[in-house]
Protein backbone atom coordinates (compact mmCIF):
# COMPACT_ATOMS: atom_id res chain seq x y z
CA UNK A 1 0.00 0.00 0.00
CA UNK A 2 2.03 2.94 -1.20
CA UNK A 3 1.32 6.15 0.65
CA UNK A 4 0.47 9.20 -1.43
CA UNK A 5 -0.96 12.63 -0.72
CA UNK A 6 -4.55 11.47 -1.17
CA UNK A 7 -4.25 8.66 1.35
CA UNK A 8 -6.64 8.69 4.28
CA UNK A 9 -5.04 9.49 7.69
CA UNK A 10 -6.04 6.01 8.89
CA UNK A 11 -4.22 4.41 5.98
CA UNK A 12 -1.14 6.50 6.66
CA UNK A 13 -1.16 5.46 10.30
CA UNK A 14 -1.57 1.84 9.31
CA UNK A 15 1.31 2.10 6.84
CA UNK A 16 3.45 3.78 9.48
CA UNK A 17 2.69 1.01 11.97
CA UNK A 18 3.44 -1.71 9.45
CA UNK A 19 6.72 -0.16 8.43
CA UNK A 20 7.63 0.40 12.06
CA UNK A 21 7.02 -3.26 12.81
CA UNK A 22 9.13 -4.40 9.84
CA UNK A 23 12.06 -2.21 10.94
CA UNK A 24 11.67 -3.23 14.58
CA UNK A 25 11.45 -6.95 13.80
CA UNK A 26 14.35 -7.16 11.38
CA UNK A 27 16.50 -4.85 13.55
CA UNK A 28 15.85 -6.98 16.62
CA UNK A 29 16.63 -10.11 14.63
CA UNK A 30 20.01 -8.71 13.57
CA UNK A 31 20.81 -7.86 17.20
CA UNK A 32 19.75 -11.39 18.15
CA UNK A 33 22.10 -12.79 15.53
CA UNK A 34 25.01 -10.86 16.99
CA UNK A 35 24.17 -11.82 20.55
CA UNK A 36 26.27 -14.99 20.67
CA UNK A 37 29.52 -13.52 19.49
CA UNK A 38 29.90 -9.84 18.72
CA UNK A 39 27.59 -8.62 21.48
CA UNK A 40 27.68 -11.57 23.89
CA UNK A 41 25.20 -11.57 26.75
CA UNK A 42 23.21 -8.52 25.66
CA UNK A 43 20.08 -10.60 25.25
CA UNK A 44 20.32 -12.26 28.66
CA UNK A 45 20.88 -8.94 30.45
CA UNK A 46 17.56 -7.54 29.25
CA UNK A 47 15.07 -9.40 31.42
CA UNK A 48 11.92 -8.71 29.41
CA UNK A 49 13.35 -9.58 25.99
CA UNK A 50 13.75 -13.36 26.54
CA UNK A 51 10.15 -13.64 27.71
CA UNK A 52 8.74 -11.70 24.79
CA UNK A 53 11.07 -12.78 22.00
CA UNK A 54 12.15 -16.38 22.68
CA UNK A 55 13.28 -16.83 19.09
CA UNK A 56 16.44 -14.83 19.87
CA UNK A 57 17.47 -17.07 22.72
CA UNK A 58 20.31 -19.08 21.13
CA UNK A 59 21.12 -16.82 18.23
CA UNK A 60 21.01 -18.92 15.04
CA UNK A 61 23.61 -21.56 15.78
CA UNK A 62 23.27 -24.90 13.97
CA UNK A 63 25.84 -27.72 14.13
CA UNK A 64 28.77 -25.55 15.15
CA UNK A 65 30.95 -28.07 16.93
CA UNK A 66 30.52 -31.81 17.30
CA UNK A 67 31.09 -33.45 20.69
CA UNK A 68 34.31 -35.47 20.95
CA UNK A 69 32.61 -38.32 22.79
CA UNK A 70 29.06 -39.63 22.56
CA UNK A 71 27.33 -42.21 24.75
CA UNK A 72 25.04 -44.60 22.87
CA UNK A 73 22.46 -46.64 24.76
CA UNK A 74 20.77 -49.83 23.67
CA UNK A 75 18.66 -52.32 25.60
CA UNK A 76 17.39 -55.89 25.70
CA UNK A 77 14.81 -57.76 27.74
CA UNK A 78 16.55 -60.03 30.22
CA UNK A 79 16.09 -63.76 29.80
CA UNK A 80 14.46 -63.47 26.39
CA UNK A 81 17.62 -64.13 24.39
CA UNK A 82 17.18 -60.84 22.52
CA UNK A 83 19.71 -58.85 20.57
CA UNK A 84 20.37 -55.33 21.82
CA UNK A 85 18.13 -52.69 20.26
CA UNK A 86 18.76 -48.96 20.21
CA UNK A 87 17.13 -46.93 22.98
CA UNK A 88 15.23 -45.03 20.28
CA UNK A 89 12.90 -48.01 20.01
CA UNK A 90 11.98 -47.72 23.68
CA UNK A 91 11.18 -44.05 24.10
CA UNK A 92 7.61 -43.67 25.35
CA UNK A 93 6.73 -40.53 23.36
CA UNK A 94 7.29 -41.17 19.63
CA UNK A 95 9.73 -38.94 17.77
CA UNK A 96 8.56 -39.38 14.19
CA UNK A 97 11.49 -40.23 11.92
CA UNK A 98 14.32 -39.40 14.33
CA UNK A 99 13.78 -41.50 17.46
CA UNK A 100 17.43 -42.62 17.66
CA UNK A 101 18.65 -39.03 17.60
CA UNK A 102 16.07 -37.96 20.18
CA UNK A 103 16.98 -40.80 22.56
CA UNK A 104 20.73 -40.23 22.13
CA UNK A 105 20.56 -36.48 22.63
CA UNK A 106 18.30 -36.83 25.66
CA UNK A 107 20.65 -39.40 27.19
CA UNK A 108 23.65 -37.17 26.38
CA UNK A 109 22.14 -34.34 28.44
CA UNK A 110 20.30 -36.17 31.22
CA UNK A 111 22.17 -39.50 31.57
CA UNK A 112 20.71 -41.84 34.23
CA UNK A 113 17.80 -39.50 34.94
CA UNK A 114 16.55 -40.13 31.40
CA UNK A 115 16.85 -43.90 31.72
CA UNK A 116 15.05 -43.67 35.08
CA UNK A 117 12.27 -41.71 33.35
CA UNK A 118 11.89 -44.31 30.59
CA UNK A 119 12.02 -47.08 33.15
CA UNK A 120 9.28 -45.49 35.27
CA UNK A 121 6.79 -44.46 32.54
CA UNK A 122 7.03 -47.40 30.14
CA UNK A 123 5.41 -50.66 31.23
CA UNK A 124 7.24 -52.48 28.42
CA UNK A 125 10.59 -51.68 29.99
CA UNK A 126 10.36 -54.18 32.82
CA UNK A 127 13.27 -56.61 33.33
CA UNK A 128 15.41 -54.72 30.86
CA UNK A 129 19.14 -54.30 30.67
CA UNK A 130 20.56 -51.05 29.30
CA UNK A 131 24.01 -51.14 27.71
CA UNK A 132 25.76 -47.76 27.65
CA UNK A 133 28.74 -47.55 25.32
CA UNK A 134 30.85 -44.40 25.29
CA UNK A 135 32.18 -43.77 21.78
CA UNK A 136 35.13 -41.55 20.99
CA UNK A 137 34.14 -39.70 17.83
CA UNK A 138 37.21 -37.51 17.43
CA UNK A 139 40.60 -37.68 19.06
CA UNK A 140 41.47 -33.97 18.95
CA UNK A 141 45.20 -34.71 19.24
CA UNK A 142 45.23 -37.04 16.25
CA UNK A 143 42.54 -35.25 14.28
CA UNK A 144 40.04 -37.17 12.19
CA UNK A 145 41.37 -40.62 11.48
CA UNK A 146 40.36 -43.42 9.12
CA UNK A 147 38.51 -45.32 11.81
CA UNK A 148 34.90 -44.94 12.78
CA UNK A 149 34.15 -44.07 16.39
CA UNK A 150 35.72 -46.49 18.89
CA UNK A 151 34.29 -47.66 22.19
CA UNK A 152 36.06 -46.17 25.22
CA UNK A 153 34.06 -48.00 27.88
CA UNK A 154 30.81 -49.86 28.47
CA UNK A 155 28.45 -49.87 31.45
CA UNK A 156 25.18 -51.66 32.22
CA UNK A 157 22.07 -50.68 34.17
CA UNK A 158 18.93 -52.70 34.77
CA UNK A 159 15.28 -51.74 35.07
CA UNK A 160 12.97 -53.85 37.25
CA UNK A 161 9.43 -52.81 38.25
CA UNK A 162 10.01 -49.18 37.38
CA UNK A 163 13.28 -48.91 39.32
CA UNK A 164 16.70 -48.36 37.75
CA UNK A 165 19.83 -49.97 39.20
CA UNK A 166 23.18 -48.22 39.55
CA UNK A 167 25.57 -48.53 36.60
CA UNK A 168 27.98 -51.47 36.55
CA UNK A 169 31.12 -51.25 34.44
CA UNK A 170 31.38 -53.91 31.75
CA UNK B 1 12.44 16.27 -5.20
CA UNK B 2 9.07 15.67 -3.48
CA UNK B 3 8.40 12.75 -5.80
CA UNK B 4 11.64 11.01 -4.94
CA UNK B 5 11.06 11.74 -1.25
CA UNK B 6 7.75 9.89 -1.30
CA UNK B 7 9.10 7.09 -3.50
CA UNK B 8 12.09 5.84 -1.50
CA UNK B 9 10.12 4.39 1.41
CA UNK B 10 7.87 2.65 -1.09
CA UNK B 11 10.91 1.06 -2.73
CA UNK B 12 12.50 0.06 0.56
CA UNK B 13 9.33 -1.50 1.93
CA UNK B 14 8.04 -2.99 -1.33
CA UNK B 15 8.96 -6.50 -0.17
CA UNK B 16 6.51 -6.07 2.71
CA UNK B 17 3.65 -4.04 1.16
CA UNK B 18 1.01 -4.42 -1.48
CA UNK B 19 -0.99 -7.30 -2.92
CA UNK B 20 0.67 -10.52 -4.04
CA UNK B 21 -0.02 -14.05 -5.18
CA UNK B 22 -1.54 -15.81 -2.15
CA UNK B 23 -0.35 -19.35 -2.96
CA UNK B 24 3.21 -19.20 -1.53
CA UNK B 25 2.01 -18.24 1.95
CA UNK B 26 -0.90 -20.70 1.83
CA UNK B 27 1.42 -23.58 0.83
CA UNK B 28 3.93 -22.51 3.48
CA UNK B 29 1.06 -22.45 6.01
CA UNK B 30 0.14 -26.06 5.24
CA UNK B 31 3.74 -27.32 5.55
CA UNK B 32 4.43 -25.22 8.64
CA UNK B 33 1.41 -26.33 10.66
CA UNK B 34 1.84 -29.95 9.47
CA UNK B 35 5.36 -29.79 10.89
CA UNK B 36 4.07 -28.49 14.22
CA UNK B 37 1.42 -31.21 14.39
CA UNK B 38 3.89 -34.03 13.62
CA UNK B 39 6.40 -32.64 16.11
CA UNK B 40 4.20 -31.66 19.05
CA UNK B 41 1.10 -33.85 18.93
CA UNK B 42 2.81 -37.03 20.22
CA UNK B 43 3.65 -35.16 23.42
CA UNK B 44 -0.03 -34.22 23.79
CA UNK B 45 -1.27 -37.73 22.96
CA UNK B 46 1.12 -39.24 25.55
CA UNK B 47 0.09 -36.43 27.88
CA UNK B 48 0.79 -38.17 31.20
CA UNK B 49 4.37 -38.96 30.18
CA UNK B 50 5.06 -35.31 29.41
CA UNK B 51 2.91 -32.88 31.36
CA UNK B 52 2.42 -34.23 34.86
CA UNK B 53 4.27 -32.54 37.74
CA UNK B 54 5.82 -35.76 39.07
CA UNK B 55 7.57 -36.94 35.89
CA UNK B 56 11.03 -35.98 34.65
CA UNK B 57 10.89 -32.64 32.85
CA UNK B 58 13.37 -30.44 31.07
CA UNK B 59 13.11 -26.64 31.13
CA UNK B 60 14.77 -24.93 28.21
CA UNK B 61 12.49 -21.98 27.63
CA UNK B 62 10.53 -19.95 30.19
CA UNK B 63 11.47 -20.98 33.73
CA UNK B 64 8.46 -19.30 35.31
CA UNK B 65 6.14 -21.44 33.19
CA UNK B 66 8.32 -24.48 33.90
CA UNK B 67 7.93 -24.05 37.63
CA UNK B 68 4.39 -22.74 37.96
CA UNK B 69 2.21 -23.76 35.02
CA UNK B 70 1.51 -27.26 36.30
CA UNK B 71 0.29 -25.80 39.60
CA UNK B 72 -2.90 -24.90 37.73
CA UNK B 73 -5.80 -27.37 38.05
CA UNK B 74 -5.14 -30.41 35.87
CA UNK B 75 -8.40 -29.92 33.95
CA UNK B 76 -7.30 -26.41 33.00
CA UNK B 77 -3.95 -27.69 31.74
CA UNK B 78 -5.78 -30.25 29.59
CA UNK B 79 -8.10 -27.53 28.23
CA UNK B 80 -5.04 -25.44 27.30
CA UNK B 81 -3.58 -28.46 25.47
CA UNK B 82 -6.85 -28.98 23.58
CA UNK B 83 -6.99 -25.30 22.60
CA UNK B 84 -3.40 -25.45 21.38
CA UNK B 85 -4.07 -28.57 19.28
CA UNK B 86 -7.27 -27.01 17.89
CA UNK B 87 -5.36 -23.85 16.94
CA UNK B 88 -2.72 -25.92 15.12
CA UNK B 89 -5.40 -27.72 13.13
CA UNK B 90 -7.17 -24.42 12.35
CA UNK B 91 -3.85 -23.05 11.08
CA UNK B 92 -3.36 -26.11 8.90
CA UNK B 93 -6.77 -25.82 7.24
CA UNK B 94 -6.64 -22.04 7.03
CA UNK B 95 -9.27 -21.06 9.56
CA UNK B 96 -8.61 -17.65 11.19
CA UNK B 97 -4.82 -17.83 10.65
CA UNK B 98 -3.99 -14.79 12.76
CA UNK B 99 -5.88 -16.08 15.79
CA UNK B 100 -4.59 -19.62 15.15
CA UNK B 101 -1.00 -18.39 15.08
CA UNK B 102 -1.53 -16.43 18.29
CA UNK B 103 -3.03 -19.34 20.23
CA UNK B 104 -0.60 -21.86 18.71
CA UNK B 105 2.36 -19.65 19.61
CA UNK B 106 1.31 -19.05 23.21
CA UNK B 107 0.21 -22.67 23.68
CA UNK B 108 3.23 -24.42 22.20
CA UNK B 109 5.66 -22.04 23.90
CA UNK B 110 3.93 -22.72 27.22
CA UNK B 111 4.06 -26.51 26.84
CA UNK B 112 7.62 -26.46 25.49
CA UNK B 113 8.54 -24.42 28.58
CA UNK B 114 6.78 -26.89 30.88
CA UNK B 115 8.66 -29.83 29.38
CA UNK B 116 10.91 -29.75 26.35
CA UNK B 117 12.33 -33.24 26.85
CA UNK B 118 10.58 -34.66 23.79
CA UNK B 119 10.11 -31.53 21.70
CA UNK B 120 13.34 -29.56 21.98
CA UNK B 121 14.82 -28.55 18.63
CA UNK B 122 16.68 -25.53 17.30
CA UNK B 123 13.95 -25.25 14.65
CA UNK B 124 11.70 -23.99 17.46
CA UNK B 125 13.48 -20.65 17.30
CA UNK B 126 12.15 -20.15 13.79
CA UNK B 127 8.74 -21.48 14.86
CA UNK B 128 8.35 -18.88 17.64
CA UNK B 129 9.41 -16.11 15.30
CA UNK B 130 7.06 -17.16 12.49
CA UNK B 131 4.07 -17.46 14.80
CA UNK B 132 4.86 -14.03 16.27
CA UNK B 133 4.96 -12.48 12.79
CA UNK B 134 1.78 -14.30 11.72
CA UNK B 135 -0.09 -13.13 14.82
CA UNK B 136 0.73 -9.52 13.94
CA UNK B 137 0.51 -9.59 10.15
CA UNK B 138 -2.21 -12.22 9.56
CA UNK B 139 -3.08 -13.60 6.13
CA UNK B 140 -2.42 -16.93 4.48
CA UNK B 141 -6.06 -18.01 4.14
CA UNK B 142 -6.87 -16.33 0.83
CA UNK B 143 -6.59 -19.66 -1.02
CA UNK B 144 -6.43 -23.34 -0.03
CA UNK B 145 -8.44 -22.62 3.10
CA UNK B 146 -11.49 -24.06 4.79
CA UNK B 147 -12.58 -20.53 5.65
CA UNK B 148 -13.16 -19.81 1.97
CA UNK B 149 -15.31 -22.90 1.65
CA UNK B 150 -17.35 -22.18 4.78
CA UNK B 151 -17.95 -18.52 4.00
CA UNK B 152 -18.28 -18.96 0.25
CA UNK B 153 -15.35 -16.63 -0.44
CA UNK B 154 -13.48 -16.78 -3.72
CA UNK B 155 -9.68 -16.84 -3.89
CA UNK B 156 -8.22 -13.34 -3.54
CA UNK B 157 -4.78 -11.70 -3.56
CA UNK B 158 -2.73 -11.90 -0.41
CA UNK B 159 -0.91 -9.19 1.50
CA UNK B 160 2.84 -9.13 1.21
CA UNK B 161 3.70 -8.25 4.81
CA UNK B 162 3.46 -11.68 6.45
CA UNK B 163 5.05 -13.40 3.47
CA UNK B 164 7.90 -10.88 3.21
CA UNK B 165 8.68 -10.76 6.92
CA UNK B 166 8.77 -14.53 7.41
CA UNK B 167 10.84 -14.95 4.24
CA UNK B 168 13.39 -12.28 5.06
CA UNK B 169 13.62 -13.33 8.69
CA UNK B 170 14.45 -16.81 7.40
CA UNK B 171 17.23 -15.35 5.28
CA UNK B 172 18.62 -13.56 8.35
CA UNK B 173 18.60 -16.88 10.23
CA UNK B 174 20.48 -18.51 7.38
CA UNK B 175 23.01 -15.71 7.09
CA UNK B 176 23.80 -15.61 10.79
CA UNK B 177 24.09 -19.41 10.92
CA UNK B 178 26.80 -19.08 8.24
CA UNK B 179 28.41 -16.13 10.02
CA UNK B 180 28.55 -18.20 13.21
CA UNK B 181 30.33 -21.01 11.39
CA UNK B 182 32.93 -18.64 9.98
CA UNK B 183 33.70 -17.39 13.48
CA UNK B 184 34.31 -20.93 14.67
CA UNK B 185 36.64 -21.65 11.70
CA UNK B 186 34.15 -24.16 10.41
CA UNK B 187 35.43 -25.05 6.96
CA UNK B 188 38.93 -25.86 8.27
CA UNK B 189 37.78 -27.71 11.37
CA UNK B 190 36.20 -30.56 9.35
CA UNK B 191 33.17 -30.79 11.65
CA UNK B 192 31.15 -32.34 8.85
CA UNK B 193 33.70 -35.13 8.38
CA UNK B 194 33.40 -35.79 12.11
CA UNK B 195 29.66 -36.27 11.61
CA UNK B 196 30.31 -39.31 9.43
CA UNK B 197 32.29 -40.94 12.25
CA UNK B 198 29.26 -41.18 14.55
CA UNK B 199 27.68 -44.63 14.98
CA UNK B 200 25.06 -45.25 12.28
CA UNK B 201 21.66 -43.63 12.65
CA UNK B 202 22.53 -41.41 15.61
CA UNK B 203 23.20 -38.17 13.79
CA UNK B 204 23.91 -39.26 10.21
CA UNK B 205 21.69 -41.72 8.35
CA UNK B 206 23.04 -45.26 8.16
CA UNK B 207 24.44 -45.55 4.62
CA UNK B 208 26.71 -42.51 4.96
CA UNK B 209 28.53 -43.99 7.94
CA UNK B 210 29.54 -47.07 5.95
CA UNK B 211 31.25 -45.14 3.14
CA UNK B 212 35.06 -45.44 2.78
CA UNK B 213 37.09 -42.92 4.78
CA UNK B 214 38.34 -41.09 1.66
CA UNK B 215 34.77 -40.58 0.42
CA UNK B 216 33.66 -39.43 3.86
CA UNK B 217 36.54 -36.96 3.99
CA UNK B 218 35.79 -35.61 0.51
CA UNK B 219 32.07 -35.32 1.30
CA UNK B 220 32.75 -33.80 4.72
CA UNK B 221 35.01 -31.07 3.37
CA UNK B 222 32.70 -30.39 0.39
CA UNK B 223 29.55 -30.25 2.50
CA UNK B 224 31.26 -28.09 5.11
CA UNK B 225 32.43 -25.56 2.53
CA UNK B 226 29.15 -25.65 0.62
CA UNK B 227 27.18 -25.08 3.82
CA UNK B 228 29.09 -21.90 4.63
CA UNK B 229 28.81 -20.66 1.04
CA UNK B 230 25.08 -21.40 0.86
CA UNK B 231 24.32 -19.87 4.23
CA UNK B 232 26.22 -16.68 3.51
CA UNK B 233 25.50 -16.48 -0.23
CA UNK B 234 21.83 -17.35 -0.62
CA UNK B 235 20.48 -14.47 1.50
CA UNK B 236 22.59 -11.97 -0.48
CA UNK B 237 21.72 -13.42 -3.90
CA UNK B 238 18.03 -13.61 -2.99
CA UNK B 239 18.04 -9.83 -2.57
CA UNK B 240 18.65 -9.37 -6.31
CA UNK B 241 15.96 -10.19 -8.81
CA UNK B 242 18.32 -11.61 -11.43
CA UNK B 243 19.80 -14.21 -9.09
CA UNK B 244 16.80 -14.80 -6.80
CA UNK B 245 15.36 -17.84 -8.53
CA UNK B 246 18.74 -19.63 -8.73
CA UNK B 247 19.55 -18.77 -5.12
CA UNK B 248 16.25 -20.22 -3.97
CA UNK B 249 16.76 -23.41 -6.00
CA UNK B 250 20.13 -23.81 -4.23
CA UNK B 251 18.35 -23.14 -0.93
CA UNK B 252 15.85 -25.95 -1.57
CA UNK B 253 18.62 -28.37 -2.61
CA UNK B 254 20.51 -27.45 0.55
CA UNK B 255 17.60 -28.54 2.76
CA UNK B 256 17.01 -31.70 0.74
CA UNK B 257 20.72 -32.45 1.28
CA UNK B 258 20.40 -31.89 5.03
CA UNK B 259 17.49 -34.31 5.49
CA UNK B 260 19.13 -36.86 3.21
CA UNK B 261 22.31 -36.92 5.29
CA UNK B 262 21.19 -36.04 8.80
CA UNK B 263 18.70 -37.65 11.14
CA UNK B 264 16.89 -34.41 12.06
CA UNK B 265 13.26 -33.85 13.12
CA UNK B 266 10.79 -33.52 10.25
CA UNK B 267 9.81 -30.20 11.79
CA UNK B 268 13.15 -28.78 10.70
CA UNK B 269 12.48 -29.51 7.03
CA UNK B 270 8.78 -28.68 7.05
CA UNK B 271 9.22 -25.21 8.53
CA UNK B 272 12.48 -24.15 6.88
CA UNK B 273 12.39 -25.52 3.33
CA UNK B 274 8.97 -24.17 2.23
CA UNK B 275 10.08 -20.75 3.49
CA UNK B 276 12.01 -20.35 0.24
CA UNK B 277 8.71 -20.17 -1.66
CA UNK B 278 7.82 -16.99 0.21
CA UNK B 279 10.61 -15.07 -1.52
CA UNK B 280 9.97 -16.23 -5.07
CA UNK B 281 8.69 -13.56 -7.42
CA UNK B 282 5.03 -13.98 -8.30
CA UNK B 283 5.92 -14.30 -11.97
CA UNK B 284 8.13 -17.33 -11.24
CA UNK B 285 5.39 -18.91 -9.25
CA UNK B 286 2.69 -18.24 -11.79
CA UNK B 287 4.50 -20.07 -14.56
CA UNK B 288 2.80 -23.06 -13.00
CA UNK B 289 -0.86 -22.88 -14.06
CA UNK B 290 -2.21 -24.12 -10.71
CA UNK B 291 -1.01 -21.01 -8.95
CA UNK B 292 -2.55 -18.37 -11.22
CA UNK B 293 -5.20 -16.55 -9.31
CA UNK B 294 -7.10 -14.98 -12.23
CA UNK B 295 -7.94 -18.34 -13.80
CA UNK B 296 -9.57 -19.54 -10.63
CA UNK B 297 -11.43 -16.47 -9.44
CA UNK B 298 -11.64 -14.15 -12.42
CA UNK B 299 -10.39 -11.39 -10.14
CA UNK B 300 -7.60 -9.01 -10.92
CA UNK B 301 -4.58 -9.54 -8.78
CA UNK B 302 -1.39 -7.70 -7.97
CA UNK B 303 1.47 -9.40 -9.75
CA UNK B 304 4.15 -7.01 -8.72
CA UNK B 305 7.53 -8.59 -8.47
CA UNK B 306 9.65 -8.18 -5.44
CA UNK B 307 12.03 -5.28 -5.24
CA UNK B 308 15.63 -5.40 -6.32
CA UNK B 309 16.77 -5.44 -2.73
CA UNK B 310 14.73 -5.57 0.43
Amino acid sequence: MPSDNSAEPDDELKTLFRRGFVVFWLGLSVLGGLNQNILPGVYERTGWVPALFPHLRWSYVMFNKMPDEMPVVDFRHLGAGEEYQHLGKAIPTPAVGYSMSRATVNYYYYRSDYLRHICSVSSEMNNVEFRIRLFQIIDREKGITREQARILNTAYQECHDGRLSDPVAG
Amino acid sequence: MDGSRTQWPVKIFAAFEGPCNPYPLAIFRIFFFSGLIIHFFPSFIWFDDNYLPNIMRSGNWNMWLYEDFLKLPHALVIICAFLTCAACICGLVGLWPRLSAMVTGVGLYTFASVNSLNVQSLALLFVWSTLWIWAVAGGGNEVLSLENKLEGLSPRPGDRMCRGLIGWYLMLVLFFAGHEKLLTHWPQSEEMTALFKFPAGIVVRGPWVHLPHEVQRFLGISIGLATVLVQLGVPVLTAFRKTRLYALIVYELFFIGIVTVLNVPLLFYLVMAPGGLLLLDDEHFERLRWFRLEEKSGQAQGTETQPEAA
